[in-house]
Parts: C-alpha cells; structure tokens; sequence
C-alpha cells in the first residue's frame, strides 16, 4: 500500500473511530454508575437522525436548529426512558433492569417503524460537509474533518464535567457508592438522570453525525453501530471513559484498516468487531484500561 | 436535640429493630453498645434514612424526620460516619472532603476545611492523594473530615475504631472529645465499650433489637450485666 493510500484509510479509520468513540462513552457512563449494559443507546442514534431528517423536512427548519433541537429531544428521551423503564426497577435484580432496557431497544425500533416507516430514507447532506480537500495526497471530506473535531471538542467539555465540576464529583461518587453518596446529600436518582441526560446528548451528536457518514436512514441503522460501541466500550475497559474512547478509536481504525489490507475480507467487516469482543473477554475481560472491579457490595 | 419513639425497622423479613426509643439531647456524647446484629448500625442508618422505619417516630428539633429522605436529613444538620470508613478511593482527599459539604452553600465552607485541616494535619498534606492510597487510620480521620465539612449539629459515628492500632484508637477518641468541645453533639456507636462509656454522657445497651439498659456512662460502667457481657470483666 502507498503511503498516501495509507494516510487515506487512517483519516477514514479516525473518523470512523470517532464516532464509536462518542457513542461508547454513553454504554461506559451508563454503565460505570448503574452496572447497566443500556441496550436502547444505540437506537437514540436513530431517534436523533430521524429528528433532524422531520425537523428540517416537515417543519422545515435551517439544518442548525433541527440539529439543536434534535439532540435536547434526544436527551430528553434517554432521561425519559431512565425514569420509565430503569428508576423503578433500582432494588431490582440487575437482570430485571437489563431485559427492560431489551424491552426499550425493541420499543424504540418499532415505534419507529410505525412513526417513520420501514423504508429508508435518503438523508440531506449539505454540500460544504460533502465537499473533499487534497491534504497532501489524501482526498478528505470536510465531513471527515468535521467529526473528530466535535469529537475531540465534546471529549473536552465532557472530562471537564467529569473532574472539574461538582456534579461531576458526584457522579464520580456516585458511581462507587450510592449509600456513602446520599450521606454527602447527593440525590442519587438526579445524578443518574444527569448522566443518561451526558450520554443521550453524545449518542444523538454521534447519530446525527452518522447519519450523514451514511446518509440513508431506517429504524433499524442505530443496531450494529450500537452493538459496535458497546463492545467498543468493553474493548476499552467498560466503565471507564478514556477506555470508552481509546477502545473507539481502535476499534474504527482497525476496522476500516482490515478491510483496506485484505479486501478479500470485506465482508467479514462487521464480524471484526465481534471476534475483538471475543477476544476481549476471554483474555483481558476488564478490557484495555479498565481496572479490576470487585463486585459491587 | 433527636428523639426516637417506638422505631420498628425489617431488612427484608428480618424484624432489626424491635421498637427503640431513645433520646440525644443537644451537647451530649451518647453512645450505643451492644454486640454484633443487635441494631446499632441499623439504628443509626435509619436516623439518616437510609432505611425506611416500618413505624414509630424519629424527631430532630422537633421536626418529624422519619419520612425524610437522607439528602434532606443531612441539609437539616445529621451526618454520619459510616462503618468501614467508606471514603471514595478513587477521588482525591480534597475531593472527598468537599463532597461533605456537597449540599452547602454558605461561605464558610473554607473556614470548615481549615478546621478539618487543623484536626487532621495529616490530611492537608495529603489533600492531592487518592483517598484509596491512604492507610487505614488515615482513612478513617478522612471519613471523620469528611462528615463534619457537612458542618452537622449531630454527628453520628457507627465504629470509628474499628480495625485501628491502640495509639490510633486513642488519638479517635481524643479528637471526637475535641469535636465535641466545639459545640457538636455525637451520637457514637463502639465495639470499644469501655472507652465509649468512659467517654459518653450517657449510653444504652442494644441487644436483639431492643434497648436492654440505659444509663449513665458511669452508671452503666458499674453494672454487672455490662462489666460481664461487654468488658469481660468477672
């Protein structure tokens, strides 16, 4: 492969990457304060598409406010849904919670079916985001740029929530110990509200941007790119954020380098990930960074 | 300061606390003993609602707190150190001591911190640590750091001793003498049952779920039942 093929892929690989980058850190987030794998995260991604598709198509909106209005909705919604089906199964068996959050990702899908109907839908792609540049040899699409950029710029707001604000200490506490948290007086429920609200507002940025990668949408398209950055998040060691992304990165450059060493194995794209999960929990299953975790007492 | 009428709490289908009535008044070193299962801790979580009383009343000047939820019992003035210190291992010292005055807002949250700083010297040099990384006995002056940045009128302890060397055991009791001087009334439970009495104002012996004998310190030091099963004393 030459070098400027090379250079190609791994701008692809990268924003690729960034993308389950994005979407992983609401499975690690989720998981780190509820031990909760939230299967419906992955069917926000189409919620907020489609949100974006109407709110320009029927209410006929500019692209920016569809996209502002698209991702508090969304993030309304994950809270919704955190209230709905996770909050009052809390003294539940861990099982309850996960076959509910089943239950809201086959909801979801179907809800949309009906809403939206089955038949894919040509996305809008403004063309200053479809337009490519020459850097160097390598032909990019501004979009290709654009994701890693809000990638990193969300990653930046996010560690700042995280380790520079109160609530973020909150939730950092909150994720360890619910009882010694609510003697600090932290309201637990709010704090994991505030965190589906976190991880619903990457998830609808990251479906959004997806959207426009791929621009055809169905109610189905938020399936494997959910199941992707779950095992992404896993990948990096679930429950830690800079795992979720390390783990993301990885996983969308090696991706899209397989398939750009051994064309023969196109094919086998998405199984990639799969034997990476595999592999994963059969010979690291605290993933990259993650720690070992006793079981929470 | 608190009083407690006919408390009646179940852990599942287990009946932990039989109806206990007790009273802490305001200035007072109270203590609980009794031997392990026999609701000191429960009684203790249930103060500050982290168990749901099945019946009876909790009152806090005067207030019924016995359906309050535990962020709104800790804004009203009771803090607790839990058993098994319980800091946050993977935040800093600092970060765990301003989590104790999460629900504050009042200026005087430096002050606090200076006074924790003065009690635990040894914290302030370690306030950049994780809290995972200190010892045990530095754990537990965090833990104690941690509940009084809450700024409470009533601190409750639930074994602060626990799995200390002697000297370290000595220094917890001097320094909860010292928060008490400053005004706070402690509501202390111990395995440590001399040194508690010794200490305390006044002290009720748990057993089963009930409250058997109550007393004095000095009173109930002096009481056969108590030199027997909690001194091992002939």
């Amino acid at each position: 492969m030459s070098q400027d093929l090379f250079f190609q892929h791994l701008a692809n690989g990268i924003s690729l990457g960034s993308l389950y980058a994005l979407i992983a850190i609401g499975y690690t987030m989720v998981y780190g304060i509820l031990r909760l794998i939230n299967f419906a995260h992955g069917d926000l991604l189409m919620m907020a598409a489609y949100m974006v598709f109407y709110g320009m198509l029927i209410f006929s909106l500019p692209w920016w406010l569809s996209v502002i209005l698209a991702v508090i909705l969304t993030a309304a919604l994950g809270a919704g849904i955190e209230r709905v089906a996770y909050r009052p199964l809390r003294d539940s068996p861990r099982i309850s919670v996960l076959i509910s959050a089943i239950g809201v990702s086959f909801f979801l899908e179907n809800l949309g079916t009906v809403l939206f109907g089955g038949r894919a839908k040509a996305v809008y792609r403004p063309d200053w985001l479809a337009a490519t540049h020459e850097i160097g040899g390598v032909s990019i699409m501004t979009l290709a740029l654009v994701i890693p950029a809000v990638t990193i710029l969300l990653l930046l707001v996010l560690s700042y929530l995280v380790y520079k604000t109160k609530t973020g200490m909150a939730m950092r506490a909150v994720s360890r110990d619910y009882d010694t948290a609510r003697l600090m007086g932290i309201d637990v429920d709010r704090v994991i509200g505030f965190t589906f609200v976190t991880g619903s507002t990457l998830a609808a940025v990251g479906g959004i941007m997806w959207a426009l990668r791929y621009p055809q949408i169905h109610p189905f398209i938020g399936v494997m790119p959910g199941l992707k950055c779950f095992i992404a998040a896993v990948f990096g060691g679930i429950g830690n954020i800079p795992g979720a992304v390390l783990g993301g990165f990885l996983l969308g450059i090696g991706e899209i380098m397989l398939v750009a060493l051994f064309p023969d194995l196109a094919g086998y794209r998405d199984a990639f990930a799969f034997v990476i999960l595999i592999l994963t929990l059969l010979f690291r299953p605290t993933g990259l960074l993650g720690e070992k975790i006793a079981e929470k007492v | 300061m608190l009083n407690i009428q006919n408390l009646h709490v179940y852990y599942g289908g287990i009946h932990a606390l039989e109806g206990i009535s007790l009273e802490v008044p305001a200035n007072k070193i109270i203590t609980l003993i009794g031997a392990n299962g026999a609701g000191k801790s429960t009684t203790l979580r249930a103060i500050c609602g982290l168990v749901k009383a099945a019946s009876g009343t909790i009152t806090f000047r005067g207030e019924d707190i016995t359906q309050a939820s535990t962020t709104q019992i800790v804004q009203k003035g009771i803090t607790m150190v839990p058993e098994g210190r319980r800091v946050f291992p993977d935040l800093t010292v600092l970060e765990n001591l301003y989590l104790g005055a999460y629900t504050r807002k009042d200026a005087d949250v430096k002050r606090d911190l200076d006074w924790v700083f003065s009690l635990f010297p040894r914290l302030k040099e370690r306030k950049g640590q994780l809290a995972g990384t200190l010892s045990g006995g530095e754990q537990q002056m965090l833990a104690v750091g941690r509940a009084l940045m809450a700024n409470p009128s009533l601190l409750m302890m639930d074994e602060p001793s626990l799995g200390l060397a002697p000297m370290l055991v000595q220094e917890i009791f001097n320094i909860i003498k010292e928060i008490h001087s400053e005004g706070k009334t402690i509501l202390l439970i111990e395995q440590n049952a001399r040194a508690a009495l010794q200490l305390a104002d006044y002290g009720y012996v748990l057993e089963t779920g009930r409250i058997v004998l109550a007393g004095s310190g000095k009173e109930l030091l002096a009481r056969d039942e108590v030199r027997k099963v909690y001194l091992g004393e002939e």
